[in-house]
């Protein structure tokens, strides 16, 4: 029993403080340690509150400069036209040739020309049908957002779809050969994995925008799918649409 | 392992505590000898080593730098990180601002050039036969401004300051009740699959090279910030429309949100007027010589 009550007694004189010079430092440490906290806790909830990073705000003034470079040479590309157009000597054969120039830039957009320029192929393999229609509309989208300028999706051994701006992804409503996986049906056609991007632009900024941490690439890899871009000098796009004929979409003359 | 074979065994009877040998050694002989003799040492009067108190403060007082150090740095960083957010928040919308002005110029410039172009093409066969084929294209590309009948998808974020639990692990970014640019992307996927013939969110019409984005909780179309709510406005046959999309994936998508307290409406409107986009452009893309059809083997 002695045992027991000198354990206790020296965990009692362990516990009373006693103040000595010791003790100073590290408690002042303490202390501050203590308000260094209290200071780091604070600003992450300010951050929060705010919504944007800094670095999402410097993107944001990026995409926005870009914006209004775009804007400005598009201005001064219609006032070239305009004085093209309306010189009264010439302005009937720079009509034609700008309204062909226009239709060419047009027809490529809307698919009812073939395209060749720089860029990229980005093929996906996808084993085990986990890549679904909003896997390759992320993908497009990113395309896009990377400057994509033309695109065709297409089954490797199988059919290809021009992309345009109204191009959707769906899942397939029938059920045929299971449960659909390994299948995305593309404005109404029906692509197999493997998928094929041909995609004209930028081929470095293609390739990097795929590539980056939680893109594409990696979402695929998440997917246990498997996604290779190749980067061309010339890739050529063969598959064309039907020239529009809008129903419903008007001209606005304003 | 050979069995312990305490001291206690060899005389005396057994203690019943005796399979708790261990316990009974930490609870009486809790001091190593090390601290008996530092005791033995201080009841002897002697003092503790210099050298070791002087290594003991010095590597405090390094530890209380370090910390001191840290916490000026982190301040003065946090100062000056608010004071450049604030400027990049101003430049930003005086430039998103700057920019809608440009647009708007840009749209009567444009439309002004082109009735100016059409009246000189209908002065030949010809000219008019391709104006009335680039008409089409403007249309169905986003080039020009169009009206027609259609169908308006309204998304409101979730009331409140939205500042849930749900946290996107790959954006770090709270996306409980807010409409993100994955939302509007699925909502104008389906909205294209319901067989609308031109689209515009937020009043940016989208072309074959616009995309819908995020920068932080932003949703950017075509390098434009949006502010929500957001509205979707498609030109095509309003009652198949609004039937494709409120009977198929795209209704079903918007129950889904309104489970994260997103409100949504659908409704019909007779006449929409979308913009012209400004961004139809080709930088790299072109039309391919004859010769050059054939050489990329699809």
């Amino acid at each position: 029993m002695t045992g027991q009550r000198t354990a206790w007694t020296r965990l009692r004189s362990a516990m009373r403080p006693h103040a000595s010079r010791g003790n100073l430092l590290p408690g002042l440490l303490c202390a501050l340690l203590g308000f260094a906290v209290v200071v780091q806790v604070r600003s992450t909830q300010d951050a929060g509150l705010d919504g944007l990073r800094q670095s999402d705000l410097v993107r944001i003034l990026d995409d926005v400069t870009e914006r209004s470079d775009r804007l400005r040479t598009e201005a001064r590309d219609l006032e070239e036209t305009r004085a093209r157009v309306t010189n009264g000597s010439t302005g009937s054969r720079a009509a034609l040739d700008e309204a062909q120039a226009r239709a060419r830039v047009l027809g490529i957009l809307a698919g009812t020309l073939p395209a060749t320029g720089p860029g990229i192929e980005l093929t996906i393999s996808d084993p085990d049908g986990k890549v679904g229609p909003e896997v390759l509309l992320d993908t497009l989208q990113e395309l896009r957002d990377a400057g994509a300028e033309a695109v065709e999706i297409s089954s490797l051994a199988g059919p290809a779809v021009r992309v345009v701006a109204a191009t959707s992804f769906e899942a397939p409503t029938d059920s045929g050969g299971g449960d659909g996986a390994g299948r995305v049906v593309v404005d109404g056609t029906e692509l197999t994995s493997p998928y094929r991007f041909l995609v004209i632009g930028d081929s470095r900024t293609l390739a990097a925008a795929l590539d980056i941490p939680g893109g594409v690439l990696d979402v695929l890899r998440q997917d246990d799918a498997q996604g290779v871009v190749t980067q061309r000098d010339r890739v050529t796009i063969t598959s064309l649409r039907a020239a529009p004929s809008p129903r419903y979409a008007r001209p606005a003359d304003d | 392992m050979s069995a312990p074979t305490p001291t206690t065994r060899s005389g005396g009877p057994s203690r019943p505590d005796d399979s708790m040998l261990l316990l009974r050694n930490l609870v009486e002989d809790s001091l190593d000898e090390g601290y008996a003799r530092a005791a033995a040492r201080r009841a002897a009067g002697e003092p503790a080593s210099r050298s070791a108190v002087l290594v003991l403060s010095i590597g405090l007082l390094l530890v209380g730098l370090l910390l001191a150090t840290a916490f000026a740095q982190t301040r003065q960083r946090a100062g000056s990180a608010a004071e450049a957010r604030d400027a990049l928040v101003a430049e930003v919308e005086q430039r998103s601002a700057a920019n809608d002005k440009a647009q708007a110029q840009l749209d009567r410039q444009r439309a002004s050039v082109q009735r100016a172009q059409r009246q000189v093409l209908a002065l030949s066969g010809a000219g008019t036969e391709l104006a009335d084929r680039l008409a089409r294209l403007e249309a169905a590309t986003g080039a020009a401004p169009v009206t027609g009948p259609g169908m308006v998808v309204r998304l409101t974020d979730a009331a409140g300051d939205g500042s849930g639990s749900d946290v996107d692990p790959r954006t770090d970014v709270d996306t409980d009740g807010r409409v993100t640019d994955r939302d509007l992307q699925t909502v104008v996927n389906e909205i294209w699959a319901a067989g609308a013939e031109a689209v515009a969110v937020n009043g940016q019409r989208l072309t074959a090279l616009s995309a819908i984005r995020s920068a932080g909780n932003a949703v950017l179309v075509d390098f434009r910030p949006l502010t929500p709510p957001y509205e979707i406005e498609a030109v095509g046959d309003p009652k198949k429309l609004r039937e494709t999309f409120v009977g198929g994936f795209g209704g079903s998508y918007l129950q889904v949100l309104q489970g994260y307290g997103i409100t949504y409406a659908v409704e019909d409107s007779d006449r929409l007027q979308l913009a012209a986009s400004a961004g139809v452009r080709l930088r790299y893309a072109a039309e391919p010589q004859p010769a050059e059809t054939r050489s990329n083997g699809t």
